[in-house]
């Protein structure tokens, strides 16, 4: 069987339909576990991006706003939100009665102080955090921000996703101080039991969860704790991970290969999930070397064919050929400048590359050694770059080596990323200079600057701008799009299979 | 089986005496990889109650196996009796259930081996091995076994029986092993004691010691006893009757003194023509030093506790001198523990000492290793063991070539080559066979290699290290000659080291006697073979060349101070 | 004996002191950075900056080294930069699996490898002997991954007897336990039963020729005492050496297994470590292995003692 997510809307009816069904019945101590590849480094959801924080994280954190299924933001712990005419004040309305899991009601406070500490410490706060002029509270269930010019991604910015805005109580906040958190307190459905350093984490319902009053969708909506406790084991090995499932000793498992896909599909215990997409780019360094002369960039993107190098994501069903740097699946997708993408004619990339002046340097092709996909995608890159004359070298580092090359910008001239897609361009680390590759550009600046403060419909067209003007200054060579694959066992219902997986309204039939 | 009777040499049917152990031609057949080997063939005798019969041979005679065989000891699997019988008290061995032959071995039939140093289980005390016997023939336990295992003791002499019961086999000499082996022997008193080589591993006077016991205990207990031995001075001093064995077969067997006063087969004759002489013609003045020693001393520390200091040390040559002359054979005498070895490496400079030592006129104590290098060549030892003193892994014109290259001796291959050769002629062997390795020689013959191997570098002092303990009987005494014909021709100064006084009277022309580090006596080979001072040089003495049944006031004198533990 | 124990201890103390100041340098020269790991793919260059300001990664090596050591000496092994938890508490957490899982893979590659050798030997040449060395060859050669995988195929899958992954604490779960370690351990105790097989065998083989035997069986013993009373004993003081090396080996070793299994313990710990770049972790357990190492061998030159009479240290 198999589930993918840009399908949810039919599936999701169904699911829910079920889970309502059995929504009142009591269960003897169910347990859903969930085999991930590795333990994350922290509960804290402010300071990384990493997934594996996020997966575990977010049943126990909510925010002010989160997602639908059509990844619009909905309030989660808002109540309302109020934008001034100006545009330039936020009044958010927090919901009252709402518990932490240490019993104390959810003040405006801990949202100033969880905001606040987000804009400090969280890449995304921080881009937040430059147009933020203050904010405060102006009421025990009520939280005002001024902004110092009108941007309109504000509330995109304060739907959880990643490294978002989770809600922790103040004396938490209070409590790290320059440290990490510790003490994972919050709202969710789940509440935290315990770490078993290096085997799992271990989720219990939250008895006193305070739900919105609206249908699922999404991540928005009614949130409940079908199972009594939520398992996340720490399993490293792939086919370990997979015959867990198959044995019932895991009910799901993420991050599987997409090879055993073709397996399942006759499976009746087992079902699979295409996960959330990702996006394959080549990266060239256009600060120092021989990458940093555009012209070169030019010619080097006019080599790649997508269509060769995409296989080694699986069959078909695993990836996509997509020029758009925002997802498909989102009202941002755009095609600007796409007649760049995927040329596959080496050729011309060869005449382009004689016209930029260059003369068989050697190209240094940085990628890291822990994923398969990753240095399949760079052999492959370096076959075709070679064909068309470009002299790549692949210098393959352990991930910890490779991502410590990146910081530099003499090290490497062109890298393998594999990345996730953000929920609103403005959140994609690649618009910012600091990013790796460092993409230096005044007309990117401006740009961005009228982004933010244009109407919806203005910002779109700004938008096509800024896509088309990634493709012409080559800040990154779109590859495609691959899927992560997710298995379950068949007693698992409920699962809406949204990109970034949860586990509340799911539970197991018997 | 065959009632047939067989005449054999060793057989007396007519015997009056109550017959112990009856053999009658007994065959012994291995399965090899290369087929069935015959190792004994058609051999018979008997040993009647009391008597001590020695079956003599030299290795490979068959000796062992004919008396292996007789508790059918020798591992089944391999091993088959294509014809003969071996009756024990009236039972046939051969064939005999397992149940009975255990009854047998241990209970009727006890046997000492060889090898004291590994006879004995190191992992379990005196006690428990001697008590395994009685426990499993007599039933014994508790009390009256340990008070049995002291008889016991008390019965092999075994100094402060009754403390020694918990040792470990380590914590005893070797003659003491030699002792409790005997005591398991005869624990559940034999009607036939096995001795299999029971002294070859053992210094001289341990030897003497040992064998008066046996005799002793033959008496005691009316045991019979066979004996295997290579040695002919046991022999002819302990045994009543001979067998001599060669290649499988008894060639020759009688009373000992007919037989030593009038042998018949020509193996006999060529056996006892083979035993040391003394050396006939003896120069008495030598002018030309090689090598002279002043007080040499090499201590081994002894360290203990937390930071390992020195608080001791093992005086192994303590203030020894000595001077070996142009052509002269100096013979150091004295029993394992005395030092002489390791006398000889300091000389050598092979072993750090203190003490002057002069080599052709330089003093190595103070030479560089550079200068030292040079006079090497000059100065060479030949092993004990032919076995493991070549490596295994060289063929005998690289073994004899190495140190000609060393050396710089020889110029191109061809050169070396027949050098080479001209070696193996010197020391009777084919030069044919230079390109073979060491395991397809003999003992005798690898012996040989080593000798041509120091001999090739052409030196003026060579240490002989007991170069022909490991060896036969006949096969010594040829070595022994190829050393004198050497030296005759090329002047070659010996320092002889040896404990065995037989062979050193036949060899040196002066004699130095080492005891715990020290000389305790020295003078010309005649002076102190004849008429020696000192009265640990006079048990040496008594115990080499004086084992004689009936004299144990001889053996007795050793008694004291003779054991190094 | 005791002057004896107290040198090996104090030759431990500077043993760990070398292995140390090498990993500490080797860590901290191998290129990579914690703290891109840490931050994920959406780092700023002042996020690094400041996360390598609070990891204390911007003083220099030797400042560093200095301040570690002087911390462990005080008994504090520092704080991971990884997961912000003090060393010295995850080791402690993951400790007992990999324990757990030494000692009972080492007990099993004992239970099977000992007799599996004594039968080899004393049926030497027959088809019993000759079966014993391929079952003991296929133990030493089988990787540990591909036996691992392979035994949850059929254990778990095929026959659901015991659970493919995981650990139950035997503090908080001891009925259960077992269940988790039966795979692991035959998986990483199959070479080493192996292995002792084999040392085993000719271990006991040598004996079966030692002179003292030739003297038990002229004592009239039964062939099966002569074995089991005289040589087994004698045979076993060198296969322990071997089972010493093998538990040591196992500790170190633990790694591959412990991965396969999803056992959270020390191995695992190192590798993930080593893949972060966590230098106070990785330096911590290494620190650990090699103390356990050590007390292995101290305990293997104990127990020689005790077995041997002929060994006394002084």
């Amino acid at each position: 069987m198999t589930k993918r997510f840009p399908a949810i809307g039919q599936i999701l009816g169904a699911s829910i339909l079920s889970v309502s069904a059995i929504g009142g019945a009591a269960f003897a101590q169910s347990e859903l576990n969930v085999a991930m590849k590795s333990q994350p480094p922290t509960l804290d959801l402010h300071v990384t991006s990493t997934n594996t924080v996020r997966n575990v994280g977010a049943h126990i954190n909510e925010g002010l706003f989160t997602f639908d299924e059509n990844f619009q933001p909905k309030p989660m712990l808002a109540e309302s939100v109020a934008r001034s005419d100006d545009g330039l004040t936020y009044e958010i309305t927090i919901r009252q009665g709402v518990p932490f899991h240490n019993g104390d009601e959810l003040m405006a406070e801990d949202v100033v102080a969880s905001l606040d500490r987000w804009m400090q410490r969280s890449s995304f706060g921080r881009t937040l955090a430059r147009y933020v002029e203050s904010l405060e509270a102006s009421g025990d269930h009520s939280v005002t921000m001024t902004l110092n010019e009108p941007a309109s991604f504000v509330v995109t910015a304060l739907t959880t996703w990643r490294a978002g805005p989770f809600i922790y109580p103040a004396e938490v906040i209070e409590a790290a101080g320059e440290e990490r958190i510790t003490d994972p307190v919050g709202t969710g459905p789940f509440r935290f039991v315990e770490w078993n350093e290096g085997q799992d984490i271990i989720l219990e319902r939250f008895d006193d969860y305070a739900a919105v009053d609206a249908p699922a969708s999404g991540y928005a909506g009614k949130r409940e704790a079908m199972v009594d406790r939520l398992r996340f084991v720490f399993v490293p090995e792939l086919s370990v991970r997979r015959i867990g499932v198959e044995s019932g000793d895991f009910d799901m498992a993420l991050d599987v290969d997409p090879d055993s896909f073709d397996q399942y599909q006759d499976n009746p215990d087992v079902v699979s999930f295409l996960g959330a997409p990702r996006m394959t780019t080549l990266i060239p360094n256009k600060a120092e070397g021989v990458m940093a002369n555009p012209a070169l960039r030019t010619a080097l993107q006019a080599a790649v064919c997508v269509e060769d190098v995409l296989p080694v994501y699986g069959g078909e069903t695993f990836w996509r050929a997509d020029p758009s740097i925002t997802w498909q699946e989102t009202a941002w997708w755009s095609d600007a400048g796409s007649e760049l993408y995927n040329v596959c004619d080496p050729e011309r990339a060869q005449s382009l590359a004689g016209e930029a002046g260059y003369d068989n340097q050697q190209i240094r092709l940085a990628v890291s050694s822990d994923d398969e996909s990753k240095f399949s995608v760079a052999q492959v890159l370096q076959q075709q770059l070679q064909m068309a004359g470009f002299n790549v070298e692949l210098e393959v580092r352990d991930a910890a080596a490779h991502e410590a090359t990146l910081d530099s910008k003499e090290a490497w001239d062109l890298a393998i990323s594999e990345h996730t897609y953000r929920t609103h361009p403005i959140l994609h680390s690649h618009l910012q200079a600091t990013w790796t590759g460092w993409w230096e550009s005044e007309e990117r600046d401006r740009l961005v600057g009228e982004f933010l403060v244009a109407s919806e419909e203005e910002a779109h067209e700004i938008w096509d701008k800024i896509h088309a003007l990634y493709f012409k200054d080559v800040v990154v060579i779109k590859i495609g799009d691959y899927f992560e694959h997710h298995i379950a066992a068949d007693e698992v219902e409920g699962y809406a299979n949204m990109p970034e997986p949860f586990f509340w309204n799911v539970s197991l039939s018997e | 089986m065959s009632r047939r009777l067989h005449r054999g040499p060793c057989f007396d049917p007519d015997r009056a005496t109550v017959t112990t152990l009856e053999v009658k031609d007994l065959s012994v057949r291995f399965d090899t990889e290369a087929g069935p080997l015959d190792a004994v063939r058609g051999v018979s005798f008997s040993i009647d109650k009391g008597e001590l019969l020695a079956l003599v041979g030299e290795s490979g005679s068959g000796k062992s196996v004919t008396a292996l065989s007789i508790p059918q000891l020798l591992p089944l699997a391999r091993v088959s009796h294509p014809g003969g019988s071996i009756r024990l008290g009236g039972t046939e061995m051969i064939g005999a259930p397992e149940s009975v032959l255990r009854g047998v071995r241990g209970g009727k039939v006890g046997i000492i081996f060889q090898e004291p140093m590994t006879s004995l289980n190191p992992l379990h005390t005196i006690e428990r091995q001697i008590g395994e016997t009685l426990r499993l023939h007599q039933g014994m336990s508790g009390k009256a076994l340990r008070e049995r295992v002291v008889e016991l003791l008390e019965l092999v002499q075994l100094d402060n029986a009754r403390e020694r019961m918990g040792a470990y086999p380590h914590q005893l000499s070797g003659g003491q092993r030699q002792r409790v082996m005997i005591a398991i022997a005869v624990a559940n008193e034999p009607e036939l004691l096995i001795a299999d080589e029971p002294t070859t591993a053992l210094d001289v006077t341990i030897q003497a010691e040992i064998l008066k016991l046996v005799r002793d205990l033959r008496a005691r207990l009316g045991m019979a006893v066979l004996l295997i031995t290579h040695d002919l001075t046991i022999v002819r001093r302990i045994a009543d009757r001979v067998c001599v064995m060669n290649q499988g077969e008894i060639v020759e067997a009688g009373e000992t003194s007919r037989l030593f006063a009038d042998p018949q087969h020509a193996y006999t004759k060529h056996l006892l023509a083979s035993e040391p002489k003394e050396r006939t013609e003896t120069k008495e003045d030598w002018s030309e030093p090689v090598m002279q020693a002043e007080d040499v001393v090499v201590h081994f520390p002894i360290r203990k506790g937390l930071l390992r200091r020195q608080v001791g040390a093992v005086k192994a040559v303590n203030g020894v001198s000595l001077e070996v002359h142009r052509g002269q054979t100096v013979g150091i005498v004295g029993e394992s523990g005395s030092g002489k070895s390791t006398l000889g490496l300091a000389l050598l400079q092979l072993r750090q000492s203190r003490g002057r030592v002069v080599f052709l006129g330089n003093r190595l104590n103070d030479l560089q290793s550079r200068q030292l290098h040079g006079l090497r060549r000059k100065m060479q030892i030949v092993f004990q063991d032919p076995y493991s003193s070549l490596s295994p892994r060289m063929t005998v014109r690289q073994i004899i070539s190495e140190g000609l290259e060393i050396h710089n001796i020889g110029s191109s291959g061809a050169d070396r080559r027949e050098r080479v050769a001209q070696m193996l002629r010197e020391v009777r062997l084919d030069p044919a066979m230079m390109d073979r390795y060491p395991h397809e020689f003999s003992g005798g013959q690898r012996q040989r290699i080593s000798i041509a191997r120091v001999m090739a570098l052409k030196p003026d002092f060579v240490v002989l290290d007991e170069p022909t303990s490991a060896l036969d009987l006949s096969v010594q005494a040829q070595i022994v000659e190829l050393l004198l014909d050497l030296q005759a021709r090329h002047g070659l100064s010996y320092l002889f080291i040896s404990h065995d006084l037989r062979v050193v009277r036949g060899l040196c022309d002066h004699v130095i006697v080492m005891r715990k580090g020290e000389v305790v006596e020295q003078g010309p080979a005649k002076a102190i073979f004849e008429r020696s001072e000192h009265p640990y040089t006079q048990a040496l003495m008594t115990a080499s060349f004086e084992i004689v049944p009936g004299q144990s006031d001889g053996v007795d004198g050793l008694r004291s101070g003779s054991e190094p533990y | 004996m005791g002057a004896f124990l107290v040198r090996r201890l104090a030759g431990m103390l500077v043993t760990m002191f070398i292995i140390s100041t090498l990993v500490f340098i080797i860590t901290n020269v191998v290129p990579g950075s914690p703290a891109a790991l840490i931050l994920g793919e959406d780092r700023t260059p002042d996020q690094v900056e400041a996360l390598n300001r609070e990891l204390g990664l911007d003083r220099s090596v030797p400042v560093r080294y200095v301040q570690w050591l002087g911390d462990l000496v005080t008994g504090d092994f520092g704080t991971s930069y990884y997961n912000d938890n003090s060393v010295a508490s995850v080791i402690a957490g993951r400790l007992e699996p990999t324990l757990m899982l030494t000692f009972t893979s080492a007990l099993l590659a004992v239970a099977i490898g000992i007799p599996l050798g004594i039968i080899a030997a004393v049926y030497q040449g027959t088809r019993l002997d000759y079966a014993s060395m391929v079952v003991a060859l296929m133990g030493a050669a089988l990787p540990n991954f591909w036996l691992g995988l392979l035994l949850i195929l059929l254990f778990s899958l095929y026959w659901s007897v015991f659970p493919a992954a995981g650990y139950a604490s035997i503090f908080d779960d001891p009925g259960d336990t077992w269940r988790y370690l039966v795979l692991p351990a035959i998986t990483l105790g199959a070479s080493h039963a192996g292995v002792i097989a084999r040392m085993a065998r000719a271990n006991l083989l040598e004996v079966m020729g030692a002179d003292y035997l030739r003297t038990a069986r002229s004592k009239g013993l039964r062939e099966r005492s002569v074995v089991l009373g005289h040589a087994l004993r004698n045979s076993m003081i060198p296969t322990f050496g071997v089972v010493g090396v093998a538990l040591a080996l196992m500790i170190g070793g633990s790694i591959v297994t412990e991965a396969v299994f999803a056992i959270p313990g020390v191995g695992r710990l190192l590798i993930e470590s080593v893949l972060r770049r966590d230098f106070p972790m990785i330096q911590g357990v290494i620190l650990l292995i090699a103390l356990l190492v050590a007390l292995v061998n101290l305990a293997v030159d104990i127990v020689y003692a005790l077995l041997d009479p002929r060994v006394r240290y002084a």
